[in-house]
C-alpha cells in the first residue's frame, strides 16, 4: 500500500515536471516569435451617423519589428471611411501609405529602421461614419510583421477582430473622433539628390521625407528656380504638389530646390538645397541686364555729350 | 523481444521527462540570454536644479518652469540634527511621466506638473530618506495647469512607494494659485483636486474662462484686442542623449530615421548630444558609432514620447562593440581573431554560435581596441557566426555588436577589405537611407530590370523581386 503511495506520489512529480517544462516551453516560443495587431475605439455600440475613430496599434511582445504589410477590411454597408489620419506614427517612412485599396479594405506597408520593441505603438487611425444598423466586425487580413534580424524573417500576428454594433439610437456618449490641436508644423527635414542607373534612367532626382506629430503630412510641394527667392511672397500657384522620389526638371542642377511640407491642419515646414552648379556669372540674366543698362547709359550720356557739346564747340 | 520490464519502462519515462525538461529550460534561459538588452534610463523633466546646502541654516530654493508654474521648497535650520552638508536635487515633470507607473487616486485629476525632490549626503553620497524637521512645499500653478479640477479642492500629494497619500497640512490659496504643505518624506509630489462639476460638459458657464476651461470656452488666442507688451517665452522641447561609445568615435543621432547630429566622443569613449526644436509626440531615436577603422556598431534605438515643452534626458546609454575577424575562412585547428572596438578598459564578451554556443572574454584596451584569438578546433567544418558585447562593472552592460561570419574549413583566407557596397546599399554610397530607400520603392511589385536583378541578388534578399522582406533588409542596415 505504501509502495503504491510512493509510486503515486513520484509519478506526480514527473507529472508536475512535464507540465511546468510544457508551460515553460510555451512560454518561450509565446515569447520568440509573435507580435499582435490591435484595433482599439473608445466602444463597440455607436448610433447611426456618428463618427468614431479606430486606432491600429502594434504590440511586439518582445520581439524587434522592423516592417510590416497589413490590410484592414470592413463591411462597406455599415461604414463609410472619413479620413485616415497617420500622424505621430511609428512608421517612418511608408512603402504605400495607408489608404483605401479597394471598397471596404484599407492597405499599408512600411518600415521602421532600427527596429521598434513596445506594447503601444500607434500605426494610424481610421475614422468612420457608421452608415445604418447591424453588426459587424473590422479584421485585419493579409498581415505580415517581419523581424529586424537582416533576414526579414516573419513573425507570427495575433489578429484579433474589432467587433461593433450600431443601432438607430445615437448613444450619449463623449466625442469619439479625437481633435487634434495642430499649431506645430511638420518636423524640420534634408532633401537629397541623387542619381542611380537603375531608376529614371539615371536623371537626377529629389528624395524627401519628414514627419508631422500631429494631423499627419497632408502633401508636399517643390519649386524648382535658378535665383534664389523669398519664400514668404511666393505664391501657392508657383509651388507643384510631389511625391519622393521626385525627378527634377533642371537636370544641369544650377536651380535653387524648394521642399514644402505641409501637414493636414495647414502648417508648413520649408527645407531648402542650394543648387549644386552655381550658375556662372555670364548665365545670370540679371547680369546682363545690369551691363545692359550700363551700357545704354554710357552709351546715351556720350551722344548726349557729342550732340550738345558739339554744338557749344560751335 | 519487447522489453515489459516495469523499471524499464520507468526509466525510459523519466528520462524522456528529464530530456524534455532541459530543452525546455535551455530555449527558454537561452532565450533569455539572447535577448539581454542594454541598460539605460529616460528622464523628463522642464526643469532641474541641484543644490548643496548647509543644514545649519535655513535654506530657500525656487524651481520655475518654462510654462509659468513654479515650486518653492524651504527647509528649516538644523532640518538634520547631525548637521551634515547635503546635496538636494529637484525636478519638474509631466504628469504623464509619473502617473504612467503611479495611478491616481480614483475620482482625482492632477494638476499637469509633478515634482520629485531628493536629498543624499554629500559625504558618501547615501541618500536621505527623511528629515528631522518638517521642509516646506508650496506649489504656484497655472490656470491651464488645473484645467478640468475644482481648484478649491487642490491638495498636495506625496508617492509613499506604493499610492498616493494627502499631505495632511495642505491649503490651497486661489486667489495666489498656490498650495502649501510640509512633509519629511520626499520622492514624487503633485497637487491632484476633484473633477470639476462643469469644465467639459460642453457649455462655457460659472466661472470658467477660455485660460481656466477651454475645452468649454474655447482657446484665448481669438481676437481680444488691446493689451499688448510682454514677449511669450516659448518652452524649449529638447532631448539629450549620453552615454558611452568608443574613444575619439564619431557617433550618429538619428531622428526619425534621419540624422539629426553627429558628435565626437572624448578619449574615455563619453559622448552628449542634443537636439532642441522638437513637437510633442512620437519619436523613435537611434544612435550608433563608427570605429577607428570605419566599422559601425549595430543600431541601438530608442522610441520616446517627447511632452511639449519639457528637456527628456536619455543617459547611461552604452554603444555595442564593433566587430570584424581576420580571416573569411580559418583552417581547422588555427586560430581565428576576433576583434574590434569599444570603451576603454571594457570587460569584452566574445560569442560564437555553432552548434553550441561558445564565450570567450577579452579586456580592451587603453583606446577600446579588443582582440580575442578563437581556437578554431572546439567548431565543427562549416559557417558559424560570432558577436560580443561590453560591460563594465555591473552598471553598463552594452547590447550585442552586429552578428559576422566567417568559414571553419581546410584552408585560410584573409579576410579582404570590407566592400565599398554593402547589404542593402543600393547606390553604393556607403549609407543606407532614404535614397536607397525610393531606388527600391521604384522596384516595388515591378518586375527587375536585367541589372537591377542582379543588384538585388547582391544586396537585398535575391529572391528576383523587390518586396516587404527587401525593405526590412534595409530597415536593419540603416544608417540614415
Amino acid at each position: 500500500m505504501q509502495k503504491s503511495k510512493l509510486q503515486f506520489k513520484i509519478k506526480s512529480f514527473y507529472f508536475l515536471v512535464f507540465v511546468l517544462s510544457l508551460s515553460f516551453l510555451l512560454f518561450s516560443f509565446n515569447f520568440t516569435e509573435a507580435a499582435e495587431l490591435k484595433l482599439i475605439a473608445p466602444m463597440q455600440k455607436f448610433g447611426v451617423n456618428q463618427q468614431f475613430q479606430v486606432d491600429l496599434l502594434l504590440d511586439t511582445e518582445g520581439e524587434e519589428i522592423n516592417a510590416a504589410e497589413v490590410k484592414i477590411f470592413f463591411p462597406g454597408e455599415l461604414l463609410e471611411m472619413k479620413e485616415i489620419r497617420d500622424g505621430n506614427s511609428i512608421i517612418n517612412f511608408w512603402i504605400e501609405k495607408p489608404r483605401a485599396v479597394e471598397a471596404g479594405i484599407i492597405g499599408f506597408s512600411g518600415i521602421i529602421p532600427g527596429g521598434y520593441q513596445e506594447t503601444k505603438g500607434f500605426v494610424f487611425s481610421v475614422v468612420f461614419r457608421a452608415k445604418t444598423s447591424g453588426n459587424g466586425a473590422i479584421e485585419i487580413r493579409d498581415a505580415k510583421v517581419l523581424l529586424n534580424d537582416g533576414k526579414g524573417t516573419p513573425v507570427n500576428v495575433k489578429i484579433p477582430p474589432f467587433q461593433f454594433s450600431i443601432s438607430q439610437e445615437v448613444p450619449s456618449v463623449p466625442p469619439m473622433v479625437e481633435i487634434i490641436k495642430d499649431t506645430d508644423p511638420p518636423e524640420d527635414f534634408k532633401p537629397e539628390i541623387a542619381s542611380d542607373p537603375n531608376v529614371f534612367d539615371g536623371k537626377w532626382f529629389l528624395v524627401f521625407a519628414t514627419q508631422d506629430k500631429g494631423t499627419g503630412i497632408a502633401y508636399y510641394a517643390i519649386r524648382e528656380t535658378r535665383r534664389e527667392i523669398n519664400i514668404k511672397r511666393e505664391t501657392d500657384a508657383k509651388w507643384v504638389e510631389a511625391e519622393s522620389p521626385y525627378v527634377l526638371k533642371d537636370q544641369k542642377l544650377k536651380s535653387w530646390i524648394y521642399v514644402k511640407a505641409i501637414d493636414k491642419a495647414g502648417n508648413e515646414r520649408i527645407a531648402v538645397l542650394p543648387p549644386r552648379y552655381p550658375l556662372s556669372w555670364y548665365e545670370n540674366y540679371l547680369i546682363w541686364v545690369i551691363i545692359i543698362l550700363i551700357a545704354l547709359i554710357v552709351i546715351s550720356g556720350f551722344l548726349i555729350y557729342r550732340f550738345y557739346g558739339g554744338k557749344n564747340s560751335r | 523481444m519487447q522489453n515489459s520490464n516495469p523499471k524499464f519502462k520507468n526509466f525510459i519515462f523519466i528520462g524522456i521527462i528529464f530530456i524534455f525538461a532541459f530543452f525546455s529550460f535551455y530555449l527558454v534561459f537561452e532565450n533569455a540570454r539572447a535577448s539581454g538588452t542594454a541598460n539605460f534610463q529616460i528622464e523628463i523633466f522642464y526643469a532641474k536644479e541641484t543644490h548643496q546646502i548647509d543644514t545649519t541654516q535655513t535654506f530657500t530654493e525656487t524651481l520655475s518652469n518654462p510654462n509659468g508654474s513654479s515650486f518653492d521648497i524651504n527647509l528649516p535650520a538644523d532640518v538634520l540634527t547631525s548637521g551634515e552638508e547635503i546635496e538636494l536635487t529637484m525636478y519638474s515633470t509631466p504628469e504623464e511621466s509619473v502617473t504612467t507607473n503611479k495611478p491616481l487616486p480614483s475620482g482625482k485629476l492632477a494638476s499637469d506638473i509633478f515634482y520629485n525632490i531628493s536629498f543624499t549626503k554629500v559625504s558618501d553620497g547615501s541618500t536621505i530618506s527623511s528629515f528631522n524637521k518638517a521642509v516646506t512645499l508650496t506649489f504656484y500653478y497655472t490656470d491651464s495647469d488645473i484645467n478640468g479640477i475644482n481648484e478649491s479642492t487642490l491638495t498636495a500629494y506625496h508617492w509613499n512607494n506604493s499610492a498616493w497619500t494627502a499631505l495632511n497640512d495642505s491649503t490651497v490659496d486661489t486667489s495666489l494659485n498656490k498650495v502649501t504643505a510640509t512633509t519629511q518624506q520626499f520622492g514624487d509630489f503633485g497637487i491632484f483636486g476633484d473633477v470639476s462639476p462643469s469644465c467639459g460638459d460642453g457649455s462655457c458657464n460659472g466661472s470658467e474662462t477660455c485660460s481656466s476651461c477651454p475645452t468649454d470656452c474655447g482657446n484665448c488666442s481669438g481676437n481680444g484686442g488691446g493689451g499688448g507688451g510682454g514677449g511669450i517665452t516659448t518652452p524649449v522641447t529638447s532631448v539629450t542623449f549620453s552615454g558611452r561609445a568608443y574613444p575619439k568615435s564619431t557617433i550618429s543621432l538619428l531622428k526619425d530615421a534621419q540624422i539629426a547630429a553627429t558628435t565626437i566622443a572624448d578619449a574615455n569613449a563619453n559622448f552628449s548630444l542634443n537636439i532642441s526644436g522638437l513637437s510633442g509626440g512620437n519619436y523613435i531615436f537611434s544612435v550608433y558609432s563608427e570605429d577607428n577603422k570605419g566599422n559601425r556598431s549595430s543600431l541601438l534605438t530608442f522610441p520616446i514620447s517627447i511632452t511639449s515643452g519639457a528637456t527628456t534626458n536619455v543617459s547611461g546609454i552604452f554603444i555595442a562593440p564593433t566587430i570584424a575577424v581576420d580571416k573569411s575562412e580559418v583552417k581547422r585547428g588555427d586560430n581565428i581573431a576576433i576583434f574590434g572596438q569599444s570603451a576603454p578598459q571594457a570587460d569584452i564578451v566574445v560569442s560564437v554560435n555553432s552548434e553550441d554556443e561558445f564565450f570567450g572574454k577579452t579586456i580592451s584596451d587603453k583606446d577600446g581596441i579588443y582582440l580575442y584569438n578563437f581556437d578554431s578546433s572546439f567548431v565543427d567544418y562549416g559557417i558559424h557566426y560570432t558577436k560580443s558585447k561590453a560591460s563594465i562593472g555591473n552598471q553598463a552592460v552594452s547590447g550585442f555588436s552586429n552578428v559576422i561570419s566567417f568559414k571553419v574549413g581546410t584552408k585560410n583566407i584573409a579576410a579582404g577589405l570590407p566592400s565599398a557596397c554593402g547589404k542593402a546599399d543600393l547606390n553604393c554610397d556607403q549609407k543606407i537611407n532614404l535614397v536607397d530607400f525610393s531606388i527600391a520603392a521604384y522596384w516595388y511589385k515591378r518586375s527587375l530590370s536585367v541589372s537591377f536583378k542582379s543588384l538585388e541578388v547582391e544586396r537585398l534578399s535575391g529572391d528576383g523581386k523587390v518586396d516587404l522582406v527587401d525593405f526590412s533588409i534595409m530597415a536593419y542596415y540603416w544608417t540614415g
